[in-house]
């Protein structure tokens, strides 16, 4: 594990993934740090976040201005309720669509779909909403909640909004409107079975635009190319930085689908740093060779918290597994060891340091 | 946990004799000798702990609608245990897990299954929809019931059986609709004074 804290003047921007989720830890410097969505390991049950900078003796309670949570898909917000709880002064960023009505029928319907099971879809969620109730009753004049949505700045109102920046570049309105369609279509209807929500629309995904130390970083989250008006489109079409970013998590973890060509030309330095984690959870794990290719062909500097084939069985999941019988097939454990990807420059160079932990890697064909 | 499925049982409530157990339902399949090493190892774990009579199942606490699971059930853990129990033919393990349906792709549906009746680590796999009824109408968001027993036979032999049910917890009403609405409209005005 990666034990030493970074310098007050260095900036650092690590990724975890994949486990269940995926986090970003960025420190702005003067250890301040924000965290972006969350990952669980699955065989330890740590918070990748959490077990991060208490590994480097950093004090979440203190240090993290905000937690964000990127959208409603459980690739990224596993565990992210445990980081919210232990970050006690950050303020809880999600997207502008998640705090709309739809969404909080959503929750409670998840609630209802097969009351007395463990089983829930948007559990997280309402745990933060529990932890944002609590916090707001115990001191006047504190708002704990904050919307995304494009083109606001996050940073106000914490110790490091005079230092550096954060600013929401998604959703757009049309594109929470969207999102507000999509999460309406998966209500529950008086006569249909009860089952729960999988409804995660990436058009409500929070991409940031952050500046901290002279350095300008792009994280992409799940933000898909479009449609007009929407993703990366609407991006491009309304943001222009006055300089460009040296580092990129890449966005819907290398897959086409969140790829534009004017990402990598009107926002990112030429060959930045690109980091990504890859999803093997579907029946397609991405990226795929031809991501891989495509993001090569971009950047030298690529890397992944860990490979895109499926891990293989631990022991436990192998005799777990064999107790599943004949009828399950292609038994699988898609989760895997948590890899960590760590970027960090200095104030003043031009230059970022990576280091990775396995099983991360740089970024290849292989 | 609550589960309404497995109703209160004991080792003891399902150490029926071979008798007992239904010929397998097309949800079920049955391997035969040999079995593996590992499915040695664990019905001989749970032929200990049949000894001790440790409690497997968990009583229904919910009060929630449920139509059941699937009709192709093969063996009903209400079933009153025989009088007269074969040593040689007993069940001698049971595991359960519980899966919420990921997705239903080519013939087959994808679920996330984590183990509700003992420690055990959450998989993915893979089953085919023919095997649950045909009016089952599988979507994401299901939940399903996977249940293995382990049933040591004569001379020594053993054979596993595997079971899948969909989980009906019910319909929909229009009150819970509403309600549901309702709350979600007041909690959605509420957060806005969390808002900054």
């Amino acid at each position: 594990m990666l034990t030493d804290p970074p310098a007050p003047d260095v900036l650092e921007v690590s990724i975890f993934g994949p486990g269940k989720g995926e986090c970003v830890l960025v420190h702005l410097g003067s250890n301040r740090w924000i965290v972006v969505d969350s990952c669980k390991d699955q065989r330890s049950r740590q918070v990748s976040a959490l077990t991060y900078l208490d590994g480097i003796g950093v004090n979440p309670a203190e240090a993290v201005m905000l937690v964000v949570a990127t959208h409603a898909d459980d690739d990224h917000f596993s565990g992210i309720a445990d980081v919210f709880e232990r970050c006690a002064s950050a303020i809880f960023v999600c997207s502008e669509a998640v705090t709309k009505e739809e969404f909080f029928a959503l929750t409670k319907a998840d609630d209802r779909a097969h009351a007395g099971l463990r089983v829930r879809a948007f559990s997280e969620y309402r745990k933060v909403f529990d932890i944002v109730r609590s916090r707001s009753s115990s001191g006047p004049g504190f708002r704990p909640l904050r919307r995304a949505l494009q083109q606001r700045s996050l940073l106000h109102g914490t110790p490091a909004d005079s230092d550096a920046r954060v600013l929401a570049l998604s959703p757009s309105d049309e594109a929470v409107s969207r999102a507000q369609l999509a999460l309406a279509s998966a209500l529950p209807v008086p006569g249909q079975p009860r089952r729960l929500a999988k409804v995660n629309p990436n058009e409500l995904a929070v991409a940031l635009w952050v500046e901290a130390l002279g350095k300008r970083i792009l994280l992409g989250a799940d933000l898909l190319h479009g449609p007009d008006g929407c993703g990366w489109i609407a991006v491009l079409s309304t943001f222009t930085p006055t300089e460009l970013a040296s580092v990129f998590k890449v966005s819907h973890h290398g897959s086409i689908t969140g790829h534009h060509d004017g990402i990598w030309q009107q926002l990112l330095q030429k060959s930045p740093v690109a980091l990504l984690a890859p999803f093997r959870s579907g029946n397609v794990s991405l990226p795929t060779i031809e991501d891989r290719s495509r993001i090569l062909s971009l950047t030298e500097e690529a890397f992944i918290t860990a490979g895109s084939r499926m891990p293989t069985l631990p022991r436990a999941a192998r005799r777990e597994a064999g107790s599943l019988g004949p009828l399950a097939r292609n038994v699988r454990e898609p989760w895997g060891t948590v890899g960590h990807v760590r970027a960090r420059s200095q104030l003043g160079g031009d230059t970022w340091s990576v280091v990775y932990q396995a099983p991360a890697q740089r970024l290849s064909m292989a | 946990m609550t589960d309404q499925i497995a109703s209160a049982q004991t080792l003891e409530s399902v150490a029926f004799t071979a008798n007992e157990l239904c010929a397998p339902p097309s949800t079920s399949h049955v391997s035969s000798d040999p079995i593996s090493g590992e499915l040695n190892t664990f019905a001989r774990q749970w032929q200990s702990r049949l000894v001790t009579g440790i409690q497997t199942g968990s009583a229904s606490g919910s009060n929630q609608p449920d139509s059941g699971t699937s009709s192709s059930t093969s063996l009903r853990s209400h079933r009153k245990p025989s009088s007269v129990i074969s040593p040689r033919e007993l069940i001698v393990g049971l595991k359960k897990w519980i899966g919420v349906v990921q997705g239903v792709e080519g013939g087959m549906f994808t679920a996330e299954l984590s183990p509700i009746d003992h420690e055990g680590p959450a998989l993915l796999a893979d089953f085919d929809l023919e095997l649950l009824a045909p009016d089952d109408n599988v979507q994401a968001g299901d939940v399903v019931y996977l249940t293995s027993r382990y049933v040591r036979a004569a001379r020594g032999y053993s054979t596993a059986t595997t079971q899948v049910r969909l989980r009906r917890p019910g319909l929909w009403t229009q009150d819970e609709v509403t309600e549901i609405q309702e709350s979600a409209r007041d909690e959605a005005q509420q957060f806005n004074q969390y808002v900054d």
